[in-house]
Order: structure tokens, then C-alpha cells, then sequence
């Protein structure tokens, strides 16, 4: 599975700093934190899909990906926003006649994005890893709540 | 975009909140040009918020203050340096002369750094006068007097990473998640562990959601529940007795007052349930090592000393403090106004905390300064000074980066206390609202474009150095300050920063071991570092107190109303707090394209039964008014808040034209947390 930014929903304080950063960095941003039911804050940008749909309708060829690779042809792109209709996350945005997606920030070792996160919420890893780190992160909360409470007055300096 | 061969990287300390962390400007033909992260640092570990990346928009902004302006007739006009001072020196002086130095009163900035105002308290007092005060007053002023007298200083007891040492934290009155983010890594950091997190706040924040517990207590009620906590834990057997009975002096009297405060009766006062009251104060007894976390939702209020008195004694009644992991971290506002604060840019201390007509204090300082005259008596504050100024008790203002119209309570009197100023004088980076008012405005430079020292809230004293130039004729606050002394005929002997560092070591004895060699190694010195060899003290408390017997003090504190209570004329209870992407009054923040993009403008929460009842829909303007004045803001429908509570950010000038001025006793902040209010439709 190819490696992108993902959040860890229990972290995101939604403070948007990864959007400063990337406007920033990109001048416009590619990641955008969606604030649900008052609290949860989710940053999405693109999953760089292994099978783009985004690439799929491309009328003239614009976008393709070759080798898990998302590649874009600006001067071949006609503007007609097909791309950001297949895209089912949303992360295609057509600015200007041009599409703009992350590119996990080439030539920076880990995306501005996520070296910003004052929370510490975005990873940047492939996917096959998400899903151990957080049960990991259970396991030993729930071995702490299992030990007996100190006893008041009595710990050890 | 990649950093080319023309691009250099410059360390700095982020010019926003109190937290110190540290990043890379980029610079490029001397103009900013963008942020390299900086894992390495021990604060913000690389990380950066959403103000911190937008720093360098202030540095490269057109609206910044380039030349000296006078105001005349016919709009400003600009002057030389020479002429700009001559005049202010001259003003000042005659105001002086014809009126005694009480007439003059000088506003410090907590922006600045510490030779900064070290220097310009040190002119005010050499001038005669103690009326010279810092911003302080508004946000942390209780939390000097407070732990002052509880613990014996009046600072964070431990290091921010240590939070990640707690397995209990205990959050109140602070949305740390908003106003300074990089603690919630150390606090998620802590939870990873296995520590339990309570946020007490009347609203839901992104802080609470990171809780475990959250008590949404009514504005205002903090003593309530502290001491119903702490009835709780001494019921119940809970506390530290070993603590308690070595470490502190005040138990008998403590535990007969909580007799009355009894979990039903904080309930009623709360209106949190008895049962969590109950949870919280178990799991904060019973874990190893807990941490307060306190903010404004503490400190601003009339009972605001009382307030984070009642979480100090909770601290020592359960031995959580002096330990790894164990403390109370009062998170303060401005990058420096714990330095600003150390310097004794304070209307009641001197340099290092001696209090103003405690003749030993001044002693030491006479000796030091080489005069044999300082005021006996403490001036006064940020919020006397406003007032003074208003009965024409005042015929000069010296303000220097502040905006007092801004941020203080009840803005419109203070816009009128600054028209019956015969003088007055602005020092900032922007025209700000207050600047406005100014006869003279003075520009001067941002943080990066000098140097000098700022003492972060974890009393992190960190060095920086001068990474570009001012725009236009600007300087830096420093360097004007100099200028000033030498044509007041206060002939001071220095040249840098680093010279009045060298008299601050000696003039505060917890920066005794601080210079700028030693500041610029590694991230800084974390006071007190009383001698050269002293490697900082990372832990306040250990083993001993800093009260003269070493012991502790616990005080009990009676809960007491906000001043203003809702009444059938103004049914809304107001409260108000900081966003995000916004910056306290905002004169940078709001200068910011990107930043004020994604937050535009004032907006007030309503609960959405306030609003169906007043048939309110989301997005209406409304007009809201108080005793003191009316404004309008944009409604935003939320649960977030509880019925009857309106909220509202204060980085927008209408915010201070509703807020009150009714003072906490003992440290004079006002009560910007509870107004009584009512609201239309426009």
C-alpha cells in the first residue's frame, strides 16, 4: 500500500495549523480539516490511492498513474473538473484551471503538514501500520486502569 | 518549495503565545520568506501551530510602522528619531516637573523582551514614579499573588514535557488545545501511558476532546468545585498526610472550612453533577503523580487569587506538587510576560519580585543603580493607570507594544481616559487602535528584527538573535529606550542587550547565572539559575518551598458570585476567550491574510434553545449589549456552550466594549469571564 498522510481522529485538536502550513508551502492548501458534530476534527487530503479514480474520466490524460505514481500534465489538463467529481474523498480541487493535490511535498523528509502538528495527530506511513499502533496504545491503557490504585500518602518519592 | 543555495535558516522563538517554541525563519536578501521546523527543540519538538506558521507575515507586512509620527492637525507627520525623542523626553519631563512623577505612568509590554523592559521600568523609576505595569494584570496577575503565598512563587512549578510524566491531569479553566496547542502533545503523550485527563470548562472545547471527564461547570463557580474536590479527598482519607504535615502549615484551618463544602453543596453551586465531582477528585488523589493545568478560566474573575489559591491548596493537600509529573502549570498569555513580570515591569515589585516599600528591596537596588531615590510606594496598574487617566490624575501615558484599548475591560472608557491624556506616547510594529490616540507614535521592531532575551511560561529563558532589519527607520524598543534615558539625562551605561543582561543577573537573583553565552547554548536556562555554574531548575519545589521557612502555606478560600449576574434586563451570561487562529487583540494575528481568511470576523455562540426561542438562526447578526456598551457579532448556533451562556472571542475590538471592570481584590485583573448581557436580531 503506497504511503500517505493520515490523521488519528482521537489526537486532532482541529487547530488547522496543517493547512497554514501547506498554504505556506504550496500556496494554497491541500489539506483541509473538516470539524464534525461540534468536536471531532478531521483533516483529509489525498489518500494517493493505489487505483486513482481521479485518473479514470481524465478526458485528455492530465492525470495517470504509472507505478503507484500519480503523475499531472498541466498543459494537457482542460479544466473540465472530472477528476475532483471521481475523487470520492474529495481531494482534488481545481484551482484556476489546474489541479491541486498533495504531493506530500517533495524534497521535504516528512510533509509540512505533518512535521507541524502540534498534537502530533497526522502521520505520515503506510496504512498496513495504523491499525497496530492504536491497538497497541489500547492494550496499555487498558493494563494501567487494570493495576490498583496507589495508596494516597504512601508513594514512593 | 525547496530551499535554494540563496535561502538561509535563522533560529528563532515564535513571537505569539507563552510557550518559547522554536523554528527556523527562512530568509532570503533579508526579507522572511518562509519556516524550517525544529525537531530538535524540547518545547514544540518541530511542531508549530497555526499562528507559529503564520509568523512571518508580521515581519513582511505594509501596514508596519516605518518612520516617527507626530499627531498634528492635519493628520500624522512624520519626524526624525532626534525630534520624535527630544519631544517625548521634554513632554514627559514637564509633565514631571508640574505635577510630580506620579503623573506619569508607563505600560510595559510583555511582547518585549526582557532587557526591554528591565530598561524601561528601571527609566519609569528613576523618573520617580512605580506606575509602570504590564499586561499582566489581565491575564495571570492572581496567579502571582495566588501562588505567591501558597507555594512562594509565582510560576509554573514544572516544565511542559513533564506533563507527559502525569498520570492524572487535571485541566481548569485552560482550552490548551486552542491557545497553546504544542501542550497537547505532552498531554496525549501522557494519556498513551495510561494517565486519566479531566478538563473542567464551562463549554466543550477541543480540549475537553481530549478528556476522559469533562465537568461543565457554570462561569465562574471554580472555587465551588475545587473545594468540593478537596472535601472529597479529606473525607475520604485521600490526601497526603505525610505532605500535608511536613511540607505545609495551615491543615486545621483548610480542613474546618471544607466541613461546609460537601459534594451536593458544590453541585448546586456547579451544577456539575455530585458523582463526577467525586470521580475527579479521586482520580487526582490517587494518581502517582497529577498535574493542574490552569489558564484565564482561573485567573479572571473577581475571584481570581482565590481561585488559583483553592488549586494550589488541592496540589499540596494531595502531595502532587515538587515531583516529576506532579505540579501546578498555570499556561500564561504573551511570549514573554513571565519575563516581563521577573523585570518588574509590575506596579507593587521591583526586579526579581522585591516588593515596592520593602526597604531592603530597594536598598539592594539603590546600591545597584548607583541612586539613593526609588519610589516607596507601589504605583498603579495596567487597569489604574486606565482609570487614573480618565479622572485627569494622569497627564502622560508611556505605552510601549500593548493595546490597551484592545484589551482591556470596557473599552470605551478606556478610549476616553486616553482623549483627557495631555501625552501620550505609542511604541509598537503597527498602527494599533490605542497607537490611534497616541500625540507620537513611536515604530519600532519586531522579534526578529533584534535581540535579546524572553522567559517562556515554563521559566525557560531563551536567547535571540537579530535575524533581519526593521523596515523603514523602525528600531528596536531597546535601542529607542536608550536613545530616551540619555535625552531624559538618565545617562545609562549600556550599549547591547547583552550589557543590561549582565545587570539583570545581578538584579534578579534567579537569572544570577544568566548571560548571553550561556542562552544561546543548547535552548536556554530554565530560572532559577542563581550562579554561573547552575544548570537551571527545571523543578520548582523540590524538598523545600521557596517560602522563607520552607514550608507551604494552605489557605482556604470561600467561594464567592462573579460581580455581575444575569437579571431579567440582562438574562445572558457572557464569557469570553481566545480561538485558535487568533491572537489576543489581534493587531498581529488579524494582520495575517491566511489567518484571518479561515476566522474573518467577531462572532458570538449561542445555545440552540436560546436561539430557536429568540428565533435566532446561525449566521444572523445580533446586537448584544451590556452595562457598558454595545456590539454586534455574527450568531453561531452550538451545544458547545450551555443554555443561557454566550461566548465570544476577545481579537476583535467590539469584544472589551461589553466586558466589566470590576477588579479581584487582592490582584486587580479584571473579570472578563462573566458579564451580564441581553441580545437582539438586528
Amino acid at each position: 500500500m503506497p504511503e500517505a498522510v493520515y490523521a488519528d481522529l482521537s489526537r486532532c485538536i482541529g487547530c488547522r495549523a496543517c493547512e497554514l502550513a501547506c498554504e505556506r508551502e504550496n500556496k494554497s492548501s491541500r489539506i483541509s480539516v473538516k470539524v464534525l458534530s461540534g468536536l471531532a476534527a478531521a483533516p483529509v487530503s489525498c489518500r494517493q490511492c493505489e487505483i486513482p479514480l481521479c485518473t479514470a474520466p481524465c478526458p485528455k490524460g492530465a492525470l495517470s498513474c504509472e507505478n503507484g505514481k500519480l503523475e499531472y500534465e498541466a498543459e494537457n489538463c482542460t479544466g473540465c473538473g472530472l477528476c475532483t467529481l471521481a475523487c470520492p474523498f474529495g481531494t482534488a480541487v481545481l484551482r484556476a484551471g489546474i489541479i491541486e493535490r498533495c504531493n506530500l511535498c517533495p524534497g521535504m523528509e516528512t510533509p509540512a503538514c505533518v512535521a507541524t502538528c502540534p498534537a502530533g495527530a497526522l502521520i505520515y506511513t503506510e496504512p498496513g501500520s495504523l491499525g497496530e499502533n492504536i491497538r497497541q496504545r489500547r492494550a496499555k491503557r487498558m493494563n494501567r486502569a487494570l493495576e490498583p490504585p496507589a495508596p494516597a500518602g504512601r508513594r514512593a518519592e | 518549495m525547496k530551499t535554494t543555495e540563496k535561502r538561509t535558516l535563522h533560529p528563532t522563538i515564535c513571537p505569539y503565545c507563552s510557550l518559547g517554541c522554536g523554528f527556523f525563519l527562512e530568509l532570503e536578501e533579508g526579507k522572511a520568506v518562509g519556516i524550517r521546523y525544529m525537531p530538535e527543540h524540547p518545547v514544540n519538538e518541530g511542531s508549530l501551530c497555526p499562528k507559529g506558521n503564520a509568523a512571518p507575515d508580521i515581519l513582511n507586512h505594509p501596514d508596519r510602522l516605518k518612520y516617527p509620527l507626530l499627531k498634528t492637525e492635519n493628520g500624522w507627520k512624520q519626524l526624525e528619531w532626534e525630534e520624535a525623542l527630544s519631544l517625548a523626553a521634554e513632554k514627559l519631563g514637564t509633565a514631571r516637573k508640574e505635577n510630580g512623577p506620579n503623573s506619569l505612568a508607563f505600560l510595559g509590554s510583555a511582547k518585549c523582551s526582557n532587557e526591554e523592559n528591565y530598561l524601561f521600568q528601571k527609566i519609569a523609576r528613576l523618573l520617580g514614579t512605580s506606575n509602570v505595569d504590564n499586561c499582566a494584570r489581565l491575564c495571570h496577575a492572581s496567579t502571582l499573588i495566588g501562588l505567591g503565598k501558597t507555594l512562594g512563587a509565582g510560576a509554573m512549578t514544572n516544565p511542559l514535557a513533564d506533563l507527559s510524566n502525569s498520570d492524572c491531569v487535571f485541566v481548569i479553566g485552560s482550552n490548551f488545545a486552542e491557545n497553546h496547542p504544542a501542550v497537547a502533545r505532552q498531554v496525549l503523550r501522557a494519556k498513551d501511558k495510561g494517565a486519566f485527563v479531566i478538563v473542567a470548562d464551562p463549554r466543550l472545547t477541543p480540549t475537553s476532546w481530549l478528556a476522559d471527564l469533562t465537568l461543565r461547570l457554570k462561569p465562574g463557580t471554580d472555587v465551588a468545585l475545587l473545594n468540593g474536590m478537596m472535601h472529597v479527598i479529606v473525607n475520604e482519607g485521600l490526601l497526603d498526610r505525610n505532605f500535608v504535615r511536613e511540607k505545609t502549615e495551615g491543615f486545621p484551618g483548610l480542613e474546618q472550612a471544607l466541613q461546609r463544602c460537601c459534594p451536593e453543596t458544590a453541585s448546586r453551586i456547579t451544577g456539575i453533577p455530585p458523582s463526577e465531582i467525586i470521580k475527579a477528585a479521586r482520580a487526582y488523589a490517587r494518581a502517582g503523580a497529577a498535574s493542574i493545568v490552569y489558564s484565564m478560566g482561573i485567573t479572571q474573575h473577581i475571584s481570581g487569587t482565590d481561585n488559583v489559591t483553592a488549586c494550589a491548596d488541592l496540589a499540596l493537600l494531595c502531595g502532587q506538587v515538587g515531583r516529576k509529573g506532579a505540579g501546578v502549570l498555570p499556561l500564561r498569555g504573551q511570549n514573554n510576560v513571565q519575563g516581563a513580570c521577573d523585570m518588574g515591569a509590575l506596579a507593587e515589585f521591583f526586579p526579581g519580585y522585591g516588593k515596592v516599600g520593602d526597604a531592603e528591596a530597594a536598598g539592594r537596588l539603590k546600591t545597584l543603580w548607583k541612586t539613593d531615590k526609588l519610589p516607596e510606594k507601589p504605583g498603579l496598574t495596567a487597569t489604574e493607570i486606565a482609570e487614573a487617566a480618565g479622572k485627569g490624575k494622569l497627564k502622560a501615558l508611556y505605552v510601549m507594544g500593548e493595546d490597551l484599548v484592545n484589551s482591556h475591560a470596557d473599552s470605551s472608557r478606556v478610549r476616553e481616559a486616553l482623549e483627557s491624556l495631555d501625552f501620550l506616547v505609542v511604541q509598537d510594529i503597527f498602527m494599533t487602535d490605542t497607537a490611534e490616540y497616541a500625540d507620537l507614535v513611536l515604530p519600532a521592531a519586531a522579534w526578529a528584527e533584534k535581540e535579546g532575551s524572553f522567559t517562556s511560561t515554563e521559566r525557560r529563558v531563551q536567547w535571540t538573535d537579530r535575524a533581519l532589519s526593521p523596515p523603514g527607520e523602525a528600531k528596536p524598543d531597546i535601542e529607542i529606550l536608550l536613545l530616551l534615558a540619555e535625552k531624559l539625562g538618565l545617562g545609562l551605561p549600556y550599549r547591547t542587550a547583552g550589557d543590561v543582561l549582565a545587570e539583570i543577573s545581578g538584579a534578579v537573583p534567579s537569572y544570577g547565572g544568566m548571560t548571553k553565552e550561556r542562552l544561546k547554548k543548547g535552548f536556554g536556562l530554565i530560572w532559577p539559575c542563581p550562579d554561573s555554574s547552575h544548570p537551571g531548575t527545571p523543578v520548582l519545589h523540590v524538598g523545600r518551598f521557596k517560602t522563607p521557612d520552607g514550608k507551604a502555606r494552605l489557605i482556604p478560600v470561600e467561594y464567592q458570585s462573579p460581580a455581575e449576574i444575569p437579571d431579567p434586563d440582562y438574562p445572558f451570561l457572557l464569557t469570553t476567550g481566545r480561538v485558535v487562529l487568533h491572537y489576543n487583540a489581534g493587531s498581529m494575528s488579524r494582520r495575517s491574510k491566511a489567518l484571518l481568511e479561515k476566522e474573518p470576523g467577531l462572532f458570538v455562540e449561542i445555545h440552540p434553545s436560546d436561539a430557536k426561542a429568540m428565533e435566532i438562526g446561525e449566521g444572523n447578526r445580533l446586537v448584544l449589549e451590556t452595562r457598558r456598551g454595545k456590539t454586534e457579532a455574527t450568531a453561531r448556533l452550538t451545544g458547545k456552550i450551555g443554555p443561557g451562556v454566550l461566548f465570544m472571542p476577545f481579537h476583535f475590538p467590539g469584544t472589551n466594549v461589553l466586558t466589566g471592570d470590576a477588579l479581584d481584590r487582592e490582584a486587580k485583573i479584571p473579570e472578563f469571564k462573566v458579564s451580564a448581557c441581553r441580545i437582539r436580531r438586528e
